[in-house]
Formats: C-alpha cells, structure tokens, sequence
C-alpha cells in the first residue's frame, strides 16, 4: 500500500540497482516515500521540475550531466531545493564544492545504509547533514585548496597568453616544470585547459583579467 | 537400499556474499538476490578486508566481487580468495567497461563480469549460471574482450 503522507524522496543514480537499494531502505519507515527516481542530472531536474520534491538524494558522478551541476541547476530554479549529495570521499574540496552548490546533505556511499534516512530527516528539518568521516574532517579545519605562488604566477603568464617555453623563460625555469605547474593548476581548479583555468582562476580571485596587460584581449 | 528423500527446496538455496562498498549498491543486490526462492544473501562486506573475513566465516557459493575496493582491491581480494580454496566462483562487477580489467579478472579466474549498469538485467542469470559450474559473460562484455584481441 502507497504512503499518503512522508517525507517525498527523489532519488538519483546512474545505477538502477543503487535506486532500488535506497527505494528498499526508505520501504519500511512511516514518515519517508520514494516519489521518483532519475538516472542522470537532466532527468533530475525535469523530475524536479514535475514532482516538486521534499529532498533529492543525488549521486556526485553520473554521466551527461553530473550532480553538482545538477544540484546548481535545481538550486538555480528552486533556492528551496533540498539536496543530499551521495558519493565517495575524495576530498576535502569536494565536499567544499557540494556545499557551496547549495548540497544540505554530503552522504558517503559506504554509510548510506547507517545514515540514509537521518539524513533525510535532517534535511527537512532545515539542517544540513555530512557524513561522519567527512564531518571529521571539516572539523579538522583542513584548509581549502590554494594555488603556490609558483603555480599563480604561472597562471597569470597563461593568462596573458604566453606558451609554455615563453613561461619557462620568463620565470627561468625549464619547459617541462612548467608543464608540471600546470598540470597541478587543472588539478586543483578541476578544469581541462587553458581557457577553462583561466576562466576559474579569475572566478576564484586567483587571478585578475587585465584587459590592457593582456596580449590576447 | 532407499533413496533418501530429496533435500528440501529450503537447503539448496545459493548462498551468496556482497563485497561492495557502497551500501546501497549492496542493499539494491541484497533484495534483488533474497527476493529469489533458490539464492539468499549469507553476508556483505564493504572493503577487501572484510570481503576476505567473510568468506572465510561463511564459505559462500558464489561471490559478487566489485573490482574497485577500498583497502584492499578486488583484484587482490580475488587473488587471496584463490589461495583458500581452489576456483572460488566469482562474479566481478565493475563500473567500468574496461577490457585490461576484464581480462584481468577472468585471467584471476573469475567466471562472470557484469558492468553494474547491467545487473537488473543479467546478475540472477550469472549467479545461477557461475554455480552451475559455467562461465557467463554477457554480450556486450564478449564483444568488448573480441575487440580487444
């Protein structure tokens, strides 16, 4: 028999047995119901969209489009949105990035099961949940990710256009530590070139865009 | 001499163990298995680690290996689980669709490898096919190992 009445769940993952893993968990509690399942952020949204959920239980890594961008976009559309993220810990910035994309929840994939339905809980209530370990850590104060002031200087260079071998000569190192410098710079800034790092960098106040200093504007 | 009565159904039951490490992958496999009257979960595990513990304890017939573990992978648990008894039956799922994991896990001497987009579809069929003693490899996986060759 349907609940009427409940907390109402989105749930989204790529893996359909994952959906029907955390349908089964919610199955047996009074004030929780699983209201529609998504396997990617888009669908998420346009279910979003039609079924108005109380939370979304989302997974981080989905293809097409994944869950921070579909957490952004919902957020974007509904500011009342309640988002839990699911994923696998990898790292203090990206439970930073789930956060400030407007997540309430930050789940771990290995404690769903301990913590699926407190954390639904929590977040209708207005709070916000993080899984234990990752909680830890932000207690911690493990400070955010900083670019070296090597590897801003190098950025500011890409952002006036030079080349690699033009950025080796300017900062008197070789071609091949440039190449390293900004291989850590994708890391760090998650992008995948040169215009994305940019374009980051300058979001971030890493960098400022100088129209007049630069040869490329 | 009588024939003695046949074991009942109850007794048959594919026990199976769930070495994944996220948790509602496991509970996703745990009700789709114990839904079935011929298999039934014996146990779950959530690393290499405890995967190993477990099936030592409860000597599973098959056992659902995720290849990407934390603290010890599933390649090494496959390799240990080899060293307890001999052709333990393994079935590897995986995310990916890589052909070196593939044959990797098949060379360890695993009998099935599923993508986990596939499980709905195709893990009740593996496990009753892998405790009958026979290799299950779906098309999609046979037609990634033939183009890798």
């Amino acid at each position: 028999m349907k609940k009427a009445k409940g907390i109402r769940v989105l749930c989204v993952d790529d893996h359909p047995i994952v959906r029907e893993g955390i349908a089964a968990m919610m199955e047996n509690e009074d004030d929780v119901v699983s209201v529609g399942e998504a396997a990617d952020g888009k669908a998420a949204i346009e279910l979003y969209r039609k079924l108005k959920p109380d939370v979304v239980v989302m997974d981080l890594r989905m293809p097409e489009l994944g869950g921070l961008e579909a957490t952004i976009q919902i957020r974007r559309e509904f500011p009342a949105a309640r988002i839990i993220v699911l994923t696998t810990y990898e790292g203090d910035e990206d439970i930073h990035r789930a956060l400030d994309a407007g997540a309430r929840g930050y789940l771990l994939k290995d404690s769903v099961r301990r913590e699926l339905l407190q954390s639904i809980r929590e977040v209708y209530a207005g709070q916000r949940h993080i899984s234990g370990t990752a909680a830890t850590r932000l207690a911690e104060h493990t400070p955010r990710m900083s670019l070296s002031p090597r590897e801003l200087e190098v950025l500011q260079l890409i952002a006036e256009g030079l080349r690699n071998k033009e950025i080796g000569a300017k900062l008197d190192i070789a071609e091949d530590t440039v190449k390293i410098h900004i291989k850590h710079i994708f890391g760090k800034l998650e992008v995948i070139d040169r215009t994305e790092a940019v374009v980051a960098a300058s979001r971030r106040g890493f960098i400022r865009l100088d129209a007049p200093n630069n040869p490329k504007a | 001499m009588p024939e003695s009565p046949p074991v009942p159904t109850e007794q048959r039951k594919i026990g199976v163990l769930v070495i994944d490490d996220h948790e509602g992958m496991r509970e996703g496999i745990n009700a789709m298995v114990n839904a079935q009257s011929d298999m039934t979960v014996l146990g779950q595990a959530g690393n290499g680690e405890e995967a190993i513990q477990q099936f030592r304890d409860l000597r599973p017939d098959i056992s659902l290996l995720d290849w990407n573990l934390p603290v010890v992978q599933g390649e090494d648990v496959l390799r240990t689980l080899n060293a307890e008894i001999p052709k333990p039956r393994v079935i590897v799922m995986s995310a990916l669709n890589d052909v070196t994991c593939i044959q990797r896990a098949l060379s360890l001497g695993a009998q099935s490898y599923l993508h986990k987009d596939m499980l709905r579809r195709e893990l009740l069929p593996a496990i009753r096919a892998v405790h009958e003693g026979q290799q299950y490899m779906p098309e999609e996986i046979a037609g990634l190992l033939d183009a890798g060759n």
